[in-house]
């Protein structure tokens, strides 16, 4: 399969990016997403505007105060092994061998992952396949295929690592043409399938900045998926615990569920239930209930809705238990 | 069985090994020739429908467009397994029949130009209402696929030995269930590409990525409506076949038809979601299955009813049906068996051969079927098998003569992997995780005789320098024939394996061949390298004998060296020889020549089943045990062993490589593949979500013998690879019984049908 024309540039600074931005261009990053759906002729941006040659979006910086700030264009692989993740965030080094497989990890960037466009398996066919069928609510058209009642795309955020970041309360810089603007990650998706994200086509996420960890934190990422590599996940849970390890009451409590709808979902009842209890498990369940609640997978991945709803339960008390395996007194 | 050989049975490296792993070797869409141009299919975007009219005006017209075929520029010839009932046209004629069927073809400059072009053609269709379901397809009032097929009924048989009504009334115990399979894909990495070029004296010279290029070259002259004399089909490396490249397709047709019109080389490669969505599939199947015992587990009657979906197209599907059907009555010893077989027609994908052609969709269901009965009748599942278990010198009820036989053997010896695996189970894990063990048993065919052709070729030409070139008609599509066919006449002739170089298919010079399927090469053709090599080197011992002043019937040939029996130093080097042979007096030509079929088979009568379908059948005994996570309901297989009678193996690598393959592709099987359909419109074309198990899914695989010397094979081997696939399926569906209590009769077992299952059971 070839890739459809298009015009390349790859411009050294972001500012130059910024402005090469016209009509239908895209950023690319890895291309690991992009060029999928460009064969699959999903996607057709006359201009491809390449990030690679702007070194200072591949820098992995450290400070007390702000924590990491991870430049989007780091690679899945750098993320990896680089020595300061290592070091301070050894928890999301780990998450990265439960993306795709390797081949993938050493092309997707960090900042890729984030701006991952949301799948369904109705959109995501090759374009003959859809031919017969109107353009659903993400190709421009007016229907859902999946939700055949319903005015909303219900398109997936399918990537990995937005959820423990989340969790771990990261925040990301967008620069713009005339501006730039900091905020928390959980603000940066839209909650429409048809575009996951919050960035204007002349923005770019420019810094990914996760703040130091309290000493007294435990962190997990949980995938559902079918296969032990290459799959997408079917759910994701992230959890984040600051406990007072005095009393082993909760201080803080942070729970993300992925890949049920077209955001990440933030369970905000899970952290008022959890805040100032100790963890036992009724309260664990109760938790897992809550969240259960809030997920909505629908029919548009090989892979039933009623499966995943039923695995958020079970993933989230496997999550809560490995973020406390630092406590073992717990 | 002589000992001391140099190259057969030793662990020795593929002969394309190298060139593989490097990425030096060329596939059909690597090649290219000056001029040439590049196709593209179009493909119906209906499950069913009626061509009014294509219009293809406007693609002709676009700049770099050569040319746009439609079934308006064929004669109209249909493809089919059984040639008078031919249904399947290469470019659709008045119909298309499901989502993917070609209907056109452009020929342009670029791949990108006739993509563009594609879009150009207009087809006016009239669309027909579609079945996609086979069940409703067998319905009086539903849409007819073909019309000369009532009820969609494509094929059916019925076949029935003994007394099947009357041994149900004498059994003590009789259950009936019902199975399901989905439909999955062979999964071969290259998609379907060719290369064709006619030249202008009117001959036909084709590439492509065919694993019996000889299908292809008598159809193609059919189709063409050409001469056999005109055609030359030449094979380059094949990446992976699995039953889903033997037969002749669109992008074959289209690329050579495309040719004549242009004058000029076509190539056409397909994509591999045009793969996953537009051509050949395995049979997905309903399976209603009745089985009678006696008290003490002696099986005495099987009635089966089986409905296979076929797809659009006839395909090879009257000898898959009558596979599925047959094989009821192996391994195991059955007095009295009745199997009714229908194939139906549907919108969708036709239904072809895929590695173990049928025969694991009714032995998946025997022999799941095998262990539920054993677990209510108190018996132990490994006991039940091996009492009625198939030995040497028995024969089948439709016909089929046992002769090696090393299956009872192979059922003892997975009683010891069993008992050895319960001990060595790790004791405190997680409550959550299940662990269970299960087996399941095959026999299969090696090369089956079949109607028509079957007759392997092979010619040896042997160099001055003692080097030696093979040649047969069989094609080695990754399962590793070039290197057994090559060690065969290595051994034959006293070479090593080095010394041999492998010419692949070309229809000009390789002997006619009938294609790489029913697991025939290595038995079959590997016989037919025995007698060519035979017959050179008896050529050369009639050289050897004057030199050596010895009888030729004394003169050995071994390492290189050519000797006289008893005194090894008494001789010389082979390539010493080969010269003589060449330079002395009016000279040799060095040329062996071989045939080979297996014969004096009473060959199948299709309609009654009955006869003996191959010289000799291999068998085994597969164990696998399984993790069933009880919380999020997958299912993992840890281990696997296969204990397995391939008669005597050629080259244990190969042969290690080739069951690891048929046991991991078991796994997708049994727990992650399906195609998903939407009205006729495969949802998942990709491997993304298509999931056939990765290098990460794979588990341990113990390979153990219970070989037998086969008088018949080549070196004493039988068929490796293939049969063992039948029985994977059942022994991870058993295992997972054994785990979890529930007998699953529906595959892929996904994790939710295990959860659901799960507590249903509690429920109860």
């Amino acid at each position: 399969m070839s890739l459809p024309k298009f015009e390349f540039v790859a411009p050294k600074t972001v500012a130059g990016a910024i402005s090469l931005q016209k009509d239908n261009a895209k950023f690319i990053a890895g291309g690991t997403d992009l060029l999928v759906a460009m064969k699959r002729r999903i996607s057709s941006p006359s201009v491809i505007i390449d990030l690679n040659k702007i070194s200072n979006l591949k820098r992995i910086k450290w400070n007390k105060k702000d924590g990491l700030r991870i430049g989007p264009l780091i690679t899945l692989t750098q993320l990896k092994e680089n020595p300061l993740v290592g070091k301070h965030l050894p928890g999301l080094s780990q998450i990265v061998p439960l993306i795709s497989a390797p081949q993938l990890q050493n092309m997707g960037t960090i900042g890729g992952n984030l701006c991952l466009d949301a799948r369904c398996y109705y959109y995501n066919q090759p374009v003959f396949l859809k031919k017969k069928r109107e353009p659903c609510l993400k190709a421009g058209g007016q229907v859902c295929h999946v939700v055949k009642s319903g005015n909303r795309c219900h398109a997936v955020y399918s990537g990995d690592m937005a959820a423990p970041l989340m969790a771990l309360g990261t925040r990301v810089k967008i620069t713009g043409y005339s501006k730039t603007k900091e905020l928390a990650l959980r603000k940066f998706f839209s909650g429409s399938g048809i575009k996951p994200n919050i960035l204007k086509s002349d923005e770019l996420l420019t810094d990914i900045i996760v703040p130091p960890q309290p000493e007294s934190s435990g962190f997990s990422y949980r995938k559902l998926r079918l296969r032990d590599t290459l799959d997408f996940p079917l759910l994701g849970v992230a959890v984040f615990i600051d406990l007072d390890e005095k009393d082993g009451r909760c201080k803080d409590f942070c729970l993300i569920l992925s890949a049920v709808g077209p955001s990440p979902v933030v369970v905000e009842a899970a952290t008022k239930m959890m805040r100032g209890k100790r963890m036992t498990p009724k309260l664990m369940d109760r938790v897992a209930r809550e969240a259960q609640k809030k997920a909505h997978p629908v029919d548009n991945a090989a892979s039933s809705p009623g499966y995943r709803r039923e695995m958020v339960r079970v993933l989230i008390k496997k999550a809560i238990r490995e973020a406390l395996i630092p406590f073992s007194k717990v | 069985m002589e000992d001391g050989y140099v190259n057969i049975g030793k662990r020795l490296p593929r002969v394309d090994g190298i060139i593989k792993a490097t990425g030096e070797a060329k596939y059909a869409a690597d090649l290219s020739m000056p001029g040439m141009l590049h196709g593209k299919i179009l493909r119906s975007p209906y499950p069913h429908a009626r061509i009014i009219n294509i219009d293809a005006d406007k693609a002709k017209r676009l700049p770099g467009v050569r040319a746009v075929v439609t079934g308006n520029d064929t004669i109209g010839f249909k493809a089919g397994g059984i040639s008078a009932r031919g249904d399947e046209p290469y470019l659709a004629l008045e119909k298309v029949r499901f989502i993917g069927d070609g209907v056109a073809a452009v020929a342009a400059i670029d791949e990108e130009t006739a993509e563009e072009a594609l879009e150009l053609i207009e087809v006016e269709y009239q669309e027909l209402p579609a079945v996609v379901d086979p069940v409703a397809a067998m319905n009086e009032d539903s849409p007819l696929v073909h019309e000369h097929a009532p009820r969609n009924i494509s094929y059916k048989t019925d076949l029935s030995y003994g007394d099947v009504d009357k041994a149900f009334k004498k059994c003590d115990y009789v259950r009936e269930d019902h199975f399901e399979t989905a439909s999955i894909r062979h999964g071969f990495i290259e998609p379907h590409a060719a290369l064709a070029s006619w030249d202008l004296s009117g001959k036909l010279s084709f590439w492509g990525s065919k694993q019996s290029p000889y299908f292809t070259y008598r159809n193609m002259a059919k189709a063409l409506g050409i001469t056999l004399s005109r055609i030359r089909i030449v094979q380059p490396f094949i990446g992976g076949g699995f039953g889903g490249k033997n037969e002749m397709f669109d992008v074959d047709f289209s690329s050579a038809l495309l040719s004549r019109k242009t004058g000029k080389p076509v190539r056409i490669v397909v994509s591999q979601e045009e793969v996953l969505f537009a051509y050949r599939q395995r049979h997905p199947t309903i399976i209603d299955i009745k089985t009678g015992l006696k008290k003490d587990g002696t099986i005495m009657a099987v009635d089966a009813h089986i409905i296979a979906d076929g797809g659009a197209y006839l395909s090879i599907g009257a000898m898959s049906l009558y596979l599925m059907c047959s094989f009821l009555c192996l391994p195991y010893r059955l007095p009295n068996m009745r199997a009714r077989g229908y194939r139906v027609y549907t919108n969708t994908q036709p239904s072809c051969a895929m590695r173990g052609h049928g025969v694991p969709q009714s032995r998946f269901a025997a022999e799941v079927q095998l262990d539920m009965a054993a677990g209510e009748m108190g018996l132990d599942p490994m006991e039940i098998r091996l009492k009625n278990a198939l030995g040497p010198h028995e024969t089948t009820p439709n016909g089929f003569v046992i002769t090696s036989c090393g299956f009872e053997e192979s059922i003892i010896e997975g009683k010891k992997v069993i008992e050895k695996w319960r001990k060595d189970r790790p004791k405190d894990g997680d409550p959550n995780i299940k662990r269970g063990i299960g087996v399941g048993c095959y026999g299969f065919v090696v090369g089956p005789r079949v109607a028509g052709h079957n007759t392997a070729g092979a010619v040896i030409k042997v160099h001055e320098d003692g080097g030696v070139s093979l040649m047969t008609g069989s094609t080695d599509s990754g399962q590793g024939s070039d290197t057994a066919l090559s060690q065969i006449a290595a051994e034959v002739l006293g070479v090593r394996l080095e010394d041999v170089r492998y010419g692949m298919v070309d229809s000009d010079i390789t002997p006619v061949d009938p294609g790489t399927y029913g697991s025939r090469v290595t038995f079959i053709t590997g016989n037919a390298v025995r007698v060519a090599a035979e017959d050179v080197k008896n050529q050369l011992a009639e050289v050897a004998a004057k030199t050596l002043e010895a009888n030729p019937r004394d003169i050995r040939f071994k390492d290189r060296r050519v000797y006289v029996a008893g005194s090894p130093e008494r001789g010389i080097s082979f390539p010493r020889l080969v010269k003589i042979a060449q330079y002395s007096g009016a000279g040799k030509t060095l040329l062996g020549r071989g045939y080979w079929a297996p014969e004096g088979l009473k060959v199948v009568n299709l309609e009654t089943g009955r006869g003996n379908m191959s010289a000799t059948y291999s068998f085994g005994t597969q164990v696998s045990e399984v993790e069933v996570n009880t919380e999020t309901g997958r299912s993992k297989v840890i281990r696997m062993a296969m204990l397995h009678d391939c008669g005597t193996p050629i080259n244990e690598m190969a042969m290690e490589g080739q069951l690891e393959g048929s046991a991991i592709g078991g796994i997708g099987h049994t727990l992650t593949e399906e195609i998903i359909r939407k009205d006729g419109r495969t949802m998942n074309p990709s491997f993304l979500e298509y999931r056939m198990p990765t290098a990460l899914d794979a588990c341990n695989v113990e390979i153990l013998h219970t070989d037998t010397y086969d008088d018949v094979g080549p070196f004493g081997a039988k068929e490796s690879g293939e049969g063992i696939q039948v029985s994977v399926v059942p022994s991870i569906v058993n295992a997972i019984y054994d785990a979890v209590g529930i007998p699953f009769k529906k595959i892929p077992i996904t994790p939710l049908m295990v959860l659901d299952a799960l507590k249903d059971k509690s429920g109860k």
